[in-house]
């Protein structure tokens, strides 16, 4: 993307904000400082673009950003908590309201936000470098190669966080309340 | 489970096997390994399982709100910023310099006779490039020139590095089309200058 060109810069929020904003706020929990997050980091995109030579790596570019500014997000404000997320409970308040869901199906529907909000409470009782590995590799389809790379671990650091991470996050599903606190 | 593993390819190549980043011949190691390893075997479908449990997670973009503030602030610094003078791309310069240094080879191959020597490199200095327009071949044939030319053409041709065993010097001097063009002129002037200078002369 070339400085000045205001629709390459929309197309390429079009195509990334997704990935990025479905990763901050499994970081995070929130999803309105999500927002924060992603809309900042697209801007320091701009603004750091003359410095930027393109070497088709822009996605990890932008994890790396969004990583960074996640961590500093959580530093500012460490009671952010994933446990507080309202994921799922949209679905409720719309019902309340009478109003849609998706597909038309309540049941359905609620069905699905409560798998969300289990995958949401296990994903948040691991660790958060391996938290950060999952959400990479799921929303942005980085190789553990790319994470390796933005994390600043060794490969085979990452694939273990990767590895144990999703283990875990699957004993935690299976058994929702084995090793809670 | 525990944070360890007691097979050695467990942890990374099972992980890669399932992300689908292992390659070919990797990949088709680890699938023989899985046979006799339950270990790993285990580990592959727990990573399966926990995968497909991933795809419950919700998808999110930004608010309408959201992405309005941020095209709004997007102007505002394209706007600030002065216009740059677009660059021009590397393949661009290649493509010119490789014109150049064409046009330059066949200056130096069609200019006219010079009283000094053809010469070529290495270890001797070439005469300056001409930049006379080149005549036309067919317009002169004095006796002699059309040798001169045509060594010209075998010393430009002649690699300036070694070429390994594989490679020929003929593949490597045809790749010039150019210097072809130029081969095949001067064949045809021989041909000419044979018709009209019979071999008893």
């Amino acid at each position: 993307m070339r400085r000045g060109d205001t629709e390459a810069f929309n197309e390429l929020v079009d195509r990334y904000q997704s990935p990025l904003i479905g990763f901050v706020i499994g970081m995070c929990g929130d999803p309105a400082a999500a927002e924060d997050v992603v809309q900042d980091v697209f801007l320091r995109l701009l603004r750091g673009l003359p410095g930027y030579r393109e070497q088709g790596r822009l996605k990890s570019y932008l994890f790396t950003l969004a990583r960074n500014a996640t961590l500093d997000l959580l530093r500012r404000r460490p009671h952010l908590s994933l446990d507080d997320r309202a994921d799922g409970e949209e679905v409720w308040t719309r019902l309340q309201r009478d109003e849609p869901v998706a597909g038309n199906d309540p049941q359905r529907a609620i069905e699905q936000a409560q798998d969300r909000r289990r995958l949401d409470a296990a994903l948040a009782r691991l660790s958060d470098v391996q938290r950060e590995v999952i959400l990479m590799h799921h929303f942005g389809g980085l190789t553990f190669a790319n994470i390796s790379e933005i994390t600043g671990v060794p490969l085979g650091t990452a694939l273990a966080r990767g590895h144990y991470g999703l283990r875990k996050l699957r004993g935690f599903l299976a058994r929702p309340e084995a090793g809670k606190a | 489970m525990s944070d360890t593993s007691e097979c050695p390819r467990c942890v990374e190549q099972a992980t890669l096997f399932v992300a689908g980043e292992l390659g070919v011949f990797a990949r088709a190691r680890f699938v023989a390994h899985l046979r006799s390893c339950g270990e790993c075997a285990a580990a592959v479908g727990e990573l399966r399982e926990a995968r497909t449990a991933l795809g419950a997670l919700a998808r999110s973009e930004l608010s309408a709100a959201a992405r309005e503030q941020l095209s709004a602030s997007a102007r505002r610094l394209l706007a600030e910023e002065p216009e740059q003078k677009p660059m021009v791309p590397g393949w661009r310069l290649v493509a010119l310099g490789g014109t150049l240094a064409t046009a330059v080879v066949a200056a130096l191959v069609l200019r006219p006779p010079s009283p000094l020597p053809v010469t070529s490199w290495p270890g001797q200095s070439r005469p300056p490039a001409v930049a006379t327009p080149a005549p036309d071949l067919l317009a002169w044939d004095p006796p002699g020139d059309l040798d001169r030319i045509a060594g010209a053409i075998q010393d430009l041709e002649r690699p300036r590095f070694t070429l390994s065993p594989s490679l020929s010097t003929e593949s490597f001097s045809s790749r010039d089309p150019a210097l072809d063009e130029v081969r095949r002129r001067i064949e045809r002037i021989r041909q000419r200058t044979n018709r009209l200078e019979p071999e008893s002369l």
